[in-house]
Parts: C-alpha cells; sequence; structure tokens
C-alpha cells in the first residue's frame, strides 16, 4: 500500500503541473483567437485558466494519471472568419495555433528561471523534489511546444505548415490536412514501432535549459 | 461560483498539493549525499550500521546519519557485507493512514470535478451526457410569456367553464379547499386533431398566471430502458418545486397505450414509463397545485389505470366546432388582419362544416395571402374581402375532397370491388415503412391493386397487390381526379354473398 501511494504522490508531481500546462496551453489559444476577433472560444467557455474547462477525461486526466507519458486535452475552437483585418483568416489562424507552443516555452523559461534561483539560494534544494519538480516541468514545457509544433495535422505544427504551404502543394496537404487524426496516429504508430524517439531532441534541449539554469 | 474566483480556486488547490506533495518526498530527515561519500566513510571505517529504505541505503555514519539513492543493490550489499558493515531494514517511518487519506482524496477530488464538469456541460451548451439524459427537457413557460387567454380559444364554451375551476384552483386554493372539495388533478383532453387540446392548455396556463411545462409523450421514450420514468419523475420534481404549476403532456397515447397491448413481446420501456407516470399521478399531496394536462386524439386505446377517479378524472371532448363555434374562431383569427367592412364571417363559417379550428386559422391565413398577392399585383393596400375567403375555402375543400376520394376508395368500399373512373394516384405508406406509390388500378376489400410510378432510373415495375391491413396511411399525389369521377363498378354492387 505504501509503494502504491507512493508511486501516487510520484504521479501527481508529473501531473499538476502537467494540467496547469495544459491549461495554460488552450488558454493562450483562446487567448490570442479573442485578441484576433474571434470569440467562439470566449463565448463556450474556454477562454480561462480553469483546467476543467479544458480537460479532457482521458487525455487529460486518464492517460496521465496512469503513467503515459502522453496526453492531450480538448481543442479550442475557432473560427477564422471571424479575425478581423483583410484576409482568409489564415495569418490569424497561424498566430492562434502558435499561441500555445509559445506560451509553454514561456512557463518552461519561467520554470527554468526558478531553478536557476533556487540553485543559487541552495544547490542542495535544487538537487531535492522541488527542484526536481521544476526540471520535469521545465522538460514538459519544451516537449510539449516541440511536440505540438511538429506538422502534423491536427497539432498546431499543421496550422504553420497551412500557412506557409505553396499553391502548388495546396490539394496534396488538404489531402493529409482533411485526414485529421491519421496523421498523428502514423506518427505515433510509426515512432513506436520503429522505436523512433519522437521528443528525443525536446528532452535534450530541455536538458540544456535545466543545465544552463544549475550553473 | 464566480468563475474567475473558481479558476483562482483550482490552481490554489492543484498547487497546494504539488507544493504538499514535494514537502512531504523532502521532509526527511537524513541529508542526501552521493554514492562517493558512503564509498569513501566505508573504506575509514566510519560507518556503523547500513539501513534498507526502499532503493535507498540511510548510513549511520560518526556525527551524521545521511542517505544515499538508489544503491539498495545485491553487489552494493554484499560489498557492505565484505567490510563487516551490519545491514538490516529500515522501519517505515511514514503513517500509511495519512498517505492513504491523501490519495483518496486526490482521487476523489478529480471526479469530483470531472463530474461537475459533465453534469454542468449539458446546461452550458456543450454536448450532452448521459447524466442530461435522466432530465426530462419540459419546456418551461413563464407566467410572463405565456399570453393565451380563454378569449383566444373559439367555441368549446363547456369545456372553458370546466377549465375555470382548475384555473380558479390555482389562483384561489383555500375557496376551494375550506368547501372540502376535491379537485382534478388531471384534465383529459381528447379530440381529433386540430380540435385546440394546445390551445386550451396554453390558455389555461394563460389564465392562472402559473408557470407550465410543456412536453410531448414522445419525448420520454428514449433508446436505453429506464430513461423514460426517470423523465418523467425529473418532470414532476421540477414542476412541484416551481409549484402552482400545469404539466402539459401532448400526445400522452405515446405512453399511454393500454399495458400488454402489441404483437410479441410487450414493450416493456413503454409500461415502465407509463407505470412512473402512474405513480407520479397519485403521488401529489391533496394541496399540491399542480395539474397535469394531457391531451390525445387517441383516448381508446389508453390504459385504464390513466383514466380511472383521482388521476385523469376529467375527460373534455373537443369535438369539431359548430357553425358559432367556427365563427367566433373565425374572428378570432382576423383579429390582427385587415378586413373589408361589413365581411360577414358567419357567412363563411357556413361554408366550412365538418371543418377544424387549425383548418379554419389556415383558412384565414390562406385568405391573407391571397389579399397580400393582390395587393402586390394591383398595387392596392392589402385588405382580405369576402372572395379571398370563398376562394381559400374551395382551395382547401378541393385537397380535402381529395382525400375524401382516397377514403371512398379505401375506406368506405369494405365490402364493394371498386375501380377509379377517374385516376387516382396515391402514396401508401406501409406497416413496415415502405411506401408505395403508384397508380390505383382498383381495391376491394381486402386489397388495392397499385400500378407503380416508374423510377427515375426508367425501369417499370409489375403491378402490386397490397393487403389493406398493410396500409398505414394514404397520401394524394397530383393527378388524382376528384371524388364525384369515382365510382363502384356497376356489377360490384352487389352484396357480397356470406357464407
Amino acid at each position: 500500500m505504501d509503494g502504491l501511494v507512493d508511486w501516487f504522490c510520484g504521479r501527481l508531481l508529473f501531473w499538476i503541473p502537467f494540467v496547469l500546462s495544459l491549461s495554460v496551453h488552450e488558454y493562450a489559444h483562446a487567448l490570442a483567437a479573442s485578441w484576433l476577433g474571434d470569440t467562439t472560444a470566449e463565448t463556450q467557455g474556454r477562454l480561462t485558466l480553469d483546467p476543467a474547462a479544458h480537460a479532457d477525461p482521458v487525455g487529460t486526466v486518464l492517460l496521465p494519471l496512469v503513467g503515459v507519458p502522453f496526453g492531450w486535452a480538448k481543442p479550442v475552437p475557432v473560427n477564422p472568419a471571424n479575425f478581423r483585418g483583410a484576409g482568409d483568416g489564415r495569418l490569424g489562424m497561424l498566430l492562434t495555433a502558435a499561441a500555445g507552443p509559445a506560451s509553454n516555452g514561456l512557463i518552461a523559461v519561467a520554470c527554468a528561471l526558478g531553478l536557476g534561483v533556487e540553485h543559487l539560494a541552495s544547490p542542495e534544494a535544487a538537487l531535492g523534489p522541488s527542484g526536481k519538480v521544476l526540471a520535469s516541468t521545465v522538460l514538459m514545457n519544451v516537449t510539449l511546444a516541440m511536440f505540438n509544433l511538429l506538422p502534423v495535422p491536427p497539432l498546431d505544427g499543421s496550422r504553420v505548415v497551412d500557412f506557409l504551404c505553396p499553391d502548388a502543394l495546396r490539394p496534396a496537404w488538404s489531402w493529409i490536412y482533411a485526414r485529421g487524426g491519421l496523421g498523428i496516429a502514423i506518427l505515433l504508430g510509426g515512432s513506436v514501432l520503429l522505436g523512433v524517439d519522437l521528443v528525443s531532441w525536446s528532452r535534450a534541449l530541455g536538458q540544456w535549459l535545466v543545465n544552463q539554469a544549475l550553473t | 461560483m464566480n468563475p474567475r474566483l473558481r479558476t483562482a480556486l483550482v490552481w490554489f488547490v492543484l498547487l497546494a498539493v504539488l507544493a504538499g506533495v514535494v514537502w512531504l518526498g523532502s521532509a526527511d530527515q537524513y541529508a542526501t549525499r552521493t554514492y562517493e561519500t558512503l564509498a569513501t566513510d566505508v573504506t575509514n571505517q566510519q560507518v556503523s550500521a547500513v539501513e534498507i529504505d526502499g532503493e535507498d541505503l540511510i548510513v549511520h555514519a560518526g556525527a551524521q546519519d545521511y542517505r544515499v539513492k538508489d544503491v539498495a543493490q545485491d553487489d552494493v550489499l554484499s560489498w557492505l557485507d565484505e567490510n563487516n558493515v551490519p545491514v538490516r531494514f529500515h522501519p517505515s517511518a511514514a503513517n500509511p493512514i495519512l498517505a492513504v487519506l491523501l490519495g483518496l482524496a486526490v482521487i476523489g477530488g478529480v471526479i469530483y470535478f470531472l463530474r461537475r464538469r459533465q453534469l454542468g456541460a449539458g446546461g452550458a451548451g456543450g454536448g450532452t451526457t448521459i447524466f442530461d439524459m435522466r432530465r426530462s427537457n419540459a419546456r418551461k413557460l413563464t407566467p410572463g410569456v405565456e399570453h393565451t387567454r380563454f378569449a383566444d380559444v373559439g367555441g368549446h364554451a363547456e369545456a372553458k367553464e370546466v377549465l375555470a375551476d382548475v384555473v380558479d384552483f390555482l389562483k384561489n386554493p383555500a375557496r376551494w379547499t375550506s368547501a372540502g372539495v376535491r379537485l382534478p388533478r388531471g384534465v383529459l383532453l381528447e379530440g381529433p386533431p386540430g380540435g385546440g387540446k394546445t390551445l386550451l392548455a396554453r390558455a389555461v396556463a394563460g389564465e392562472a398566471g402559473v408557470p407550465v411545462f410543456v412536453i410531448s409523450a414522445s419525448e420520454f421514450v428514449e433508446m436505453f430502458v429506464g430513461v423514460g420514468a426517470a423523465r418523467i419523475r425529473d418532470l414532476f420534481e421540477t414542476a412541484k418545486k416551481s409549484a402552482p404549476a400545469v404539466v402539459f403532456i401532448d400526445e400522452i397515447d405515446a405512453v399511454g397505450r393500454r399495458r400488454g397491448s402489441g404483437l410479441g413481446t410487450a414493450h416493456d420501456e413503454r409500461e415502465q414509463t407509463l407505470n412512473q407516470l402512474l405513480v407520479c399521478l397519485d403521488g401529489f399531496e391533496p394541496s399540491t397545485r399542480i395539474v397535469v394536462i394531457a391531451a390525445t386524439n387517441r383516448s381508446d386505446v389508453l390504459d385504464r389505470a390513466l383514466l380511472r377517479p383521482g388521476r385523469f378524472d376529467l375527460r373534455l371532448s373537443l369535438g369539431f366546432p359548430d357553425l358559432e363555434a367556427r365563427a367566433d374562431i373565425l374572428r378570432i383569427h382576423c383579429r390582427s388582419k385587415r378586413m373589408e367592412p361589413g365581411i360577414d364571417l358567419r357567412a363563411i363559417a357556413a361554408l366550412t362544416p365538418g371543418v377544424s379550428g387549425a383548418m379554419l386559422e389556415h383558412l384565414c391565413n390562406e385568405a391573407g395571402i391571397r389579399a397580400v398577392r393582390r395587393s402586390r399585383r394591383e398595387s392596392v393596400e392589402a385588405i382580405i374581402q369576402t372572395a379571398d375567403f370563398t376562394a381559400a375555402v374551395e382551395t382547401a375543400a378541393k385537397v380535402e375532397r381529395k382525400f375524401d376520394a382516397l377514403d371512398a376508395l379505401f375506406v368506405e368500399s369494405t365490402s364493394q370491388f371498386t375501380q377509379p373512373t377517374g385516376e387516382v394516384y396515391a402514396r401508401l405508406t406501409l406497416t413496415d415503412g415502405v411506401i408505395a406509390e403508384g397508380r390505383v388500378l382498383w381495391a376491394d376489400s381486402g386489397y388495392v391493386k397499385l400500378q407503380p410510378t416508374p423510377s427515375e432510373l426508367g425501369e417499370t415495375e409489375g403491378a402490386r397487390l397490397i393487403p389493406k391491413g398493410q396500409i398505414r396511411a394514404v397520401e394524394a399525389l397530383p393527378g388524382t381526379s376528384l371524388a364525384a369521377e369515382i365510382r363502384p363498378d356497376g356489377w360490384a354492387l352487389r352484396r357480397t354473398e356470406t357464407a
């Protein structure tokens, strides 16, 4: 029983920052969209940092809490047609999409700074549990940002491709884009089958950030 | 709760739990040292004893005890043994009960938030969840919104008189209870479609100035067993909360059908729903000011338990309006329309025997449409003239007569072989949902012979013989001749011999 509680507390150390990071991520999308003139997310109650508004029962609670290092929140609805200004709303969509990973980047830097301050104050404590939580939050947020920037629908990175895609390749891209979840299924399934670590470079980046903070 | 406050609270709780867990983790009386320290201390004979705590070793060495993480492995232990360091197990210091409680609290909190979220999602316009299904989803008409009054109901003088008592009971219950009179809880309005059942129910609510809960009985029954009963309970609970109130159940035959009827197996879900409805109708204390009004046009199939005194003990039959009532109804529907002065609505009412209130409303509208059409054509003001009414009546009658023609064919000719002399095109909906369209060749007491209309692909099917028992609905299609042109075949007029 004691081992189970320890295990559960260990999961919490991961899960709580994870849920809060996802909330900030989705809030950033909603905030960006509302700045640009689209209130779809706001009217659906998503312009909030409240984790309960963004939580997906499986992707935010169940999987991460039982120890699967993967998860998601409910996507924020955006209607590009409402964006202010000219154009077909693709630039707005790009900015809205980029806001999520950007917010995770900010959290990562903030936590790294916090870790650095803690290290300056007491190098011992920075190696203790609180330092571990900060370091894992840095890693988690770098990974969240990087993973979401993968150019695979429905990840945020696909919106960037959508914006940059030249007209000649658009039909092919639309074909991929329309398949939505298939892309990520192939990506995840393939990486598991081939043993490729998708997040190794983001882990490296996060580690670098942590090391910078600790020196 | 204020959403911002709620968000802040959620963040606070989560961060507090995080901090708590971190604190528990760091609340270690032993400082952490590296394996190298242990190695040096062992070589220098400083170590008095070593305790195993999970994966860690707690080292008792000279001045200070310390912990070495993740080294409790066989080779390390045997190396300690070689160096004559006593090894024992560290007694667990953690309070297991406290830890279990903490874990349970966290799990409970997560479940609570998820459930809250799911319950809230339905109301906030999000997706519906399984929990919403138990809601009755009755539309609530608040007193200020419902403007229908008895004056808006033409005819039905007798029914209005009785329902005025019900209204008075809702408004001044003291008068009735002090007289020791038990008032009807349920009013069953029965009558043909378009007879004004729904209108009367709304008028009761409008007159009494109480909230009305409107629901159609078919909305109770869902795919899942038990949902209908739960919805009935929910409906009555909500109504009780806002008593005095009127509950209006439209088309009650959808759940009120006699139990045990139907082919093959009994319809469990519907019967369960009906049982719950019966219980709920009984369930009021006599003082509860809730009146249930139900409407149906199939009172013949209703369960007898539903009709017994104490439940729907007041049965009002709303038939088709007579001449005076029709004139009244026309007057009511023409109130908001601009009419030619001197138009005689009573004369128009005389043109429409056996026509329902809904049809009269339709006629008024149709006359209005004709007036607007004329005003556009001749650029004059849209004022309804008598001619508009007569034209509207005629068009409607034509449609009606076409239905009559089919009725004559399918209903009246029960024993006679009938052959239409004019063309009759009909769309027959069969009991199994199949729709057959085509020209009727002939019909007799048992069968209709139909030549199907060629499909768009040009395939022609052979003529079909359809048993009348399988026909659920008949609809006239364009091309059908009028009733006058349908007559029974001469030889078929002979009575069928009975054996």
